[in-house]
């Protein structure tokens, strides 16, 4: 009985003992635990209900298993243990959460623990645990909670942690960790408080900062969008423009041109009297473009040109060679103005001008048949010359013209250069004064280089070319000499006439001849004896009363006129030849060679002879 | 004065204590305001009571749902898809130490806070699934660890930030489905170097947006038809500008000459 139930209770021990062996020794997360437990120091007696005899660790306290009596948790925070972790821990394999915080475990992180591939959270932070991190970490692929911070623990950030893609908390803080903080991989989430109180630890040089001030920079897109169409606008602005400003530039180019290319009549303001103001394009055309073949004559005011108008009247068109000067405009209106109003039969009547910025042209009737100076010397061979009659006619016409610019125009017009060649002749040879009034207008450019004495040698009165004053007198002495012309055919000037030991000057050549009574020589032999002695000697008188050296003894243009017409020269005549016995007398004392004062003063400044103006 | 400087050392003393084992006071008013400025008809957010508020950690354990703790501080928050309404509280910018924040798939309205810039530890924006309105701070730049924005599915609006180009830590970016417009900053569809960037799946279902990886300016953009349009008509305009220009120009000098002919006329007579 007794053996039996010995027996019987040695079985049952047997068995017993048999499957808690069995039991305990088959749970290995039982054995890993209880390994732990026996290496830590528990003064609190935490694990007191760690019971190694029992068939499962999972009605321990601190510990939890899931339905497969699996351990998931272990909780030991704050529960003042001591002593060593044990590389058992790995083989909790579906181990969540191992909860060590707040304990003084030190020694080592276990490589083993990279073995518990289910972990979640592993919290070992508050502990005195040194050594490296273990690299095997980085094998517990979901892991959320990774928390060693407040150890003593030493080397590197395992780069190996970096893949762990489910880390969502990671502290490392105050350990005695070195090298460089990686960034890369879920590292990137985390901010140096994960990292803070590890004096070995290095920030890599690309950690972000943020920005002290986010730069606004324009979005490109923007700009680029912006630039094209602004772009595209100016430049479409400019050059739909274009056709305004041009229209713009021409017109303010050419003003007058617009102005004027209207027919004139239709704008009274174009009229200046019985002046038109002619378009330089129509003068254009009307001279063909200023053509050298149309060139009639080249004088000191510029060259003259024939030209047809649009209506088919001839015209010579005079381009006064003028730099254009300021406040030129007005004054030349003016003076054109002040020349259209000269209005008789014998003077040349202004038709009208044109003004332009650089042109002054100046619009007269043509004459058909040339000057005074042109039908004496230049006539074709099928040319008549001019006979008596038609002299006597001409120097009575002048005389008039010339009259009626000195009293009958206001201001008085002094022609300044009275000579055969502007004397011109119309259809009727009826003698036209030509010329006159452009020494005035020529005047105004400027005060130093065109106040020269103005004429031409041979005609310039004396007390012309020596004081520069110009008078009606002046003209007179120049009508005197034009009229020498008119009946010697001769030039007023000429040098051929040294070649045979003759005056140079033809008022002196006459007076001579005078002198020695050849009176004969004296005449135009073109006129081939046809003509009167008597009017002849009569228009000599004439000539030598007004060409007399004082302007005071000159008679008036006037006078002239009236003499011509045979009122009172006999009386002039006398006295002057009194007169002239004496002075004769007297030249031969003072000035025995006065023909060549021309040639001497010729050569002097024009500021010199005229003096400032 | 001992006495005082007793008293002192006491004070201080008790402050410390008070303050290890008291949470944040950031944290506390950050958490205090957000679940004011948070509607939860659902009662999901059960124990944000008054009591856990006033203390939202325990060391790293969290009285409350949906946030995360380390040493006391608040570390994530995430409370996506409670049905949350109302607003963002600016005075989340509290949570210092906040590196996550995850409060999509909600109905929250109201706009974005541009306070988040304090959040200078902050690694995660999912503000996704809201109704959130107005424009995309640009001062989420100044939050230079930011890993992820998801701002999908909300009502904003306005431009993104060109800056946030310069996070470069940011690996997720995501505000399709907004009302944003303008162009897509090249910072962030073409970014320089390693730094991932983002394709069309970040930008689509915004109808203004434009540009690369989107298709280029639909409307908005230069089309040959609108750069003709632009130069029609400023063409246009100048051209008619021009020329009317030009004839009051002529008018008035036209004037002016007839003044002057109206002079000489009138000085005629002194001859």
């Amino acid at each position: 009985m007794v053996t039996s139930t010995c027996k019987g209770s040695f079985l049952v021990c047997a068995i017993l003992v048999l499957d808690l062996v069995l039991k305990v020794a088959g749970n290995a997360e039982g054995d890993a635990l209880n390994a732990l437990k026996s290496n830590l120091q528990d003064p609190n007696n935490v694990l007191q209900s760690w019971d190694a005899t029992l068939v499962n660790p999972c009605t321990w306290f601190h510990v939890t298993c899931n339905s497969d009596n699996s351990v998931t948790r272990v909780d030991l925070g704050n529960a003042d243990l001591s002593g060593t972790l044990v590389p058992n821990l790995g083989n909790l394999p579906n181990l969540q959460y191992l909860e060590l915080y707040s304990n003084n475990i030190t020694g080592k992180i276990p490589d083993e623990l990279g073995n518990l591939t289910n972990l979640v959270s592993l919290d070992l932070y508050l502990n005195v645990l040194t050594g490296p991190i273990p690299a095997t970490l980085g094998k517990l692929s979901n892991l959320r909670f990774l928390r060693l911070n407040n150890n003593t623990l030493s080397g590197g950030i395992p780069m190996s942690l970096t893949g762990i893609n489910s880390l969502q908390v990671l502290d490392l803080s105050n350990n005695q960790l070195k090298g460089t903080v990686p960034v890369n991989g879920s590292f990137s989430l985390f901010t140096p408080i994960s990292y803070q109180n590890n004096p070995g630890l290095i920030q890599p040089k690309n950690a972000p900062s943020a920005p002290l001030s986010p730069p606004s920079a324009p979005s490109s897109g923007n700009s680029a969008t912006g630039a094209i169409a602004g772009g595209v606008a100016a430049g479409a602005a400019l050059l739909f423009a274009a056709p305004a400003i041009a229209l713009a530039y021409w017109r303010r180019r050419k003003p007058q041109d617009h102005f004027f290319d209207v027919p004139a009549e239709e704008d009274p303001e174009v009229h200046l009297g019985q002046l038109k103001r002619f378009s330089l394009r129509e003068l254009q055309v009307a001279t063909d473009n200023f053509s050298n073949k149309h060139i009639l004559g080249r004088g000191g005011f510029g060259k003259v040109y024939k030209g047809r108008l649009a209506d088919g009247s001839l015209v010579a068109v005079k381009r006064l060679k003028e730099e254009r000067t300021q406040g030129g405009e007005l004054q030349f209106q003016t003076e054109v103005e002040m020349i259209s109003m000269a209005v008789h039969r014998n003077l040349l009547r202004l038709r009208g001008f044109c003004m332009t910025p650089t042109e002054r042209l100046l619009v007269y009737p043509f004459m058909v048949n040339g000057s005074v100076a042109s039908c004496l010397r230049e006539r074709n061979e099928s040319q008549p010359p001019l006979d008596w009659p038609i002299r006597k006619r001409i120097a009575l016409g002048a005389a008039r013209g010339l009259a009626y610019l000195h009293d009958h125009c206001d201001p008085k017009i002094i022609h300044r250069d009275v000579k055969a060649a502007n004397i011109l002749l119309d259809e009727e040879f009826e003698a036209v004064v030509g010329d006159f009034g452009l020494a005035k207008l020529m005047d105004y450019k400027d005060t130093h280089v065109t106040t020269a004495v103005r004429g031409t040698i041979g005609h310039i009165a004396p007390e012309y070319l020596s004081t520069g004053k110009s008078s009606e007198k002046t003209d007179v002495f120049g009508y005197g000499v034009m009229l020498l012309e008119l009946i010697t055919g001769q030039r007023a000037f000429d040098l051929a006439r040294l070649a045979n030991d003759d005056d140079v000057m033809l008022l002196d050549w006459v007076k001579g001849l005078l002198k020695d009574k050849k009176l004969e020589t004296l005449v135009d032999a073109d006129l081939q004896g046809n003509y009167n002695d008597e009017e002849v000697e009569q228009l000599i008188q004439v000539a030598l009363l007004c060409t007399q050296g004082s302007p005071m003894e000159r008679p008036k243009m006037s006078e002239v006129v009236r003499m011509l017409e045979g009122d009172g020269l006999a009386e002039k005549w006398e006295q002057w030849q009194k007169e002239e016995m004496f002075r004769q007398d007297f030249n031969h004392i003072h000035h025995p060679n006065a023909n060549w004062i021309v040639d001497s003063t010729s050569h002097i400044q024009a500021d010199e002879l005229s003096g400032p103006r | 004065m001992d006495v005082a400087f007793g008293a002192a050392v006491v004070l201080v003393a008790l402050a410390v204590m008070m303050r290890s084992c008291e949470s944040d006071p950031n944290d506390e008013a950050c958490l205090r305001h957000l679940a004011k400025s948070l509607e939860d008809p659902n009662r999901s957010l059960q124990n944000w009571i008054e009591k856990n508020l006033e203390k939202p950690c325990n060391d790293s354990l969290s009285n409350l749902q949906g946030a995360t703790c380390n040493n006391g501080r608040i570390l994530r928050l995430s409370l996506n898809n409670l049905s949350l309404r109302g607003t963002i509280s600016p005075f989340l910018s509290n949570c210092t130490y906040l590196q996550s924040l995850d409060l999509s798939s909600n109905a929250l309205t109201g706009p974005i806070p541009p306070d988040i810039q304090s959040l200078v530890n902050l690694a995660v924006l999912n503000l996704s699934s809201n109704q959130l309105q107005g424009q995309i701070p640009p001062q989420l730049t100044m939050c230079a660890y930011l890993n992820v924005i998801d701002l999908h599915d909300n009502l904003l609006t306005g431009p993104i930030p060109q800056q946030l180009g310069l996070l470069v830590r940011l690996s997720t970016f995501d505000v399709s489905n907004n009302r944003l417009s303008g162009p897509i900053p090249p910072s962030l569809s073409n970014r320089t170097g390693t730094l991932p960037r983002f394709n069309a799946t970040s930008f689509l279902g915004n109808k203004d947006l434009y540009g690369y990886p989107l298709p280029p300016i639909k409307t908005r953009g230069l089309s040959v038809l609108a750069i003709v349009g632009i130069g029609l008509g400023s063409g246009l305009a100048s051209l008619v500008l021009s020329f009317t220009g030009v004839c009051i120009w002529l008018k008035v000098t036209e004037h002016k000459m007839a003044l002057d002919e109206g002079k000489i006329s009138q000085l005629m007579p002194d001859y």
